[in-house]
């Protein structure tokens, strides 16, 4: 770009056309994290309803502290990777980032109460884990959408979010479905919020010509 | 009418302020390839940008390359509203 003189029309043009262009370049969504978090959710799901299947035993539980445990270290390593290849970061990914560290640092303290909970009186508080999970982390996939501006997430995260308030609902009645069909829809919501919504950017990129 | 700053008053300065101001940051190599500048031309100017405080430029490394990376300042921000509005007012807009 050589030096000349410029006219205020030249001057708001180039202002245009680099925020066009960084918009346009720019990947907002670190979809891989997305599919780590959900992919991890959903089989450790799974093997708590086999563990629990199999045994009955209620430190089955303890399953559900390999999503923290494998989860953390891997999105450390994978948001690290992630920094090394980009030549630039986006406001919007900024803001989703930490968005996200403060539904976890939410999750983390409710954890640590519903541990404590647990151990002076009943197991059962844990469903409040599982609620949370249904209702923060769908309201984190529905603004993650709306900030990235991708209709997909906002869907899921509306469908879990609104999985998880009539649960609540039911749990307040006693009229909480059985566990196997809990932990379905939890696995499912999962899918709806990050596995499907990471498929459709991934399709809408890939459609996208290289200008 | 208020002048245009002279320091953002300029193609490659107003280019590289107009992509910061829409990230959070950008490397070296990201602003040298979309403003299509030579890398001692945009290092000039980033030092000029860095000196009047409208940028901040952190030397590090990725892996074992090295890496600059540049984002805008609060007065930066401040300098570029200020000039985008001084441009709204010799446009009429």
């Amino acid at each position: 770009m050589k030096e000349k003189e410029m006219t205020p029309q030249e001057s708001m043009e180039i202002i245009t056309e680099m925020i066009q262009e960084t918009h346009r370049r720019t990947p907002t969504l670190r979809l891989r994290t997305s599919v780590m978090w959900a992919t991890l959710t959903i089989v450790t799901t799974a093997a708590f309803w086999a563990s629990m299947r199999t045994t009955g035993d209620l430190r089955s539980l303890f399953v559900w502290l390999a999503i923290p445990a494998v989860g953390l270290p891997l999105n450390y390593l994978m948001v690290r990777r992630g920094r090394a290849d980009e030549t630039a970061r986006s406001r919007t990914e900024a803001v989703i980032g930490q968005m996200w560290c403060v539904i976890a640092g939410l999750g983390a303290a409710l954890a640590a109460v519903c541990l404590a909970i647990h151990l002076l009186t009943t197991p059962g508080v844990w469903l409040a884990m599982l609620l949370y999970a249904f209702i923060a982390v769908g309201a984190g996939a529905m603004m993650q959408g709306l900030l990235a501006g991708e209709r997909s997430f906002v869907w899921g995260g509306w469908t879990s979010m609104l999985t998880g308030f009539a649960l609540c609902g039911a749990s307040f009645s006693h009229a909480l479905p059985k566990g196997d069909v809990v932990l379905s829809l939890f696995a499912l919501c999962f899918v709806l919020m990050f596995i499907l919504p990471v498929c459709v950017v991934r399709r809408k990129r890939k459609s996208q010509p290289l200008s | 009418m208020k002048t245009l700053d002279p320091l953002l008053h300029s193609q490659l300065r107003l280019a590289v302020m107009s992509l910061l101001m829409g990230l959070e940051e950008a490397d070296f190599v990201f602003l040298k390839e979309k403003t299509g500048a030579t890398a001692g031309n945009l290092s000039v100017q980033l030092d000029k940008l860095a000196a009047a405080g409208y940028i901040e430029v952190v030397k590090g490394f990725a892996g074992k390359r090295p890496r600059t990376l540049c984002r805008t300042t609060a007065q930066g921000r401040e300098a570029f509203c200020d000039y985008v509005d001084t441009l709204k007012a010799y446009l009429h807009l």
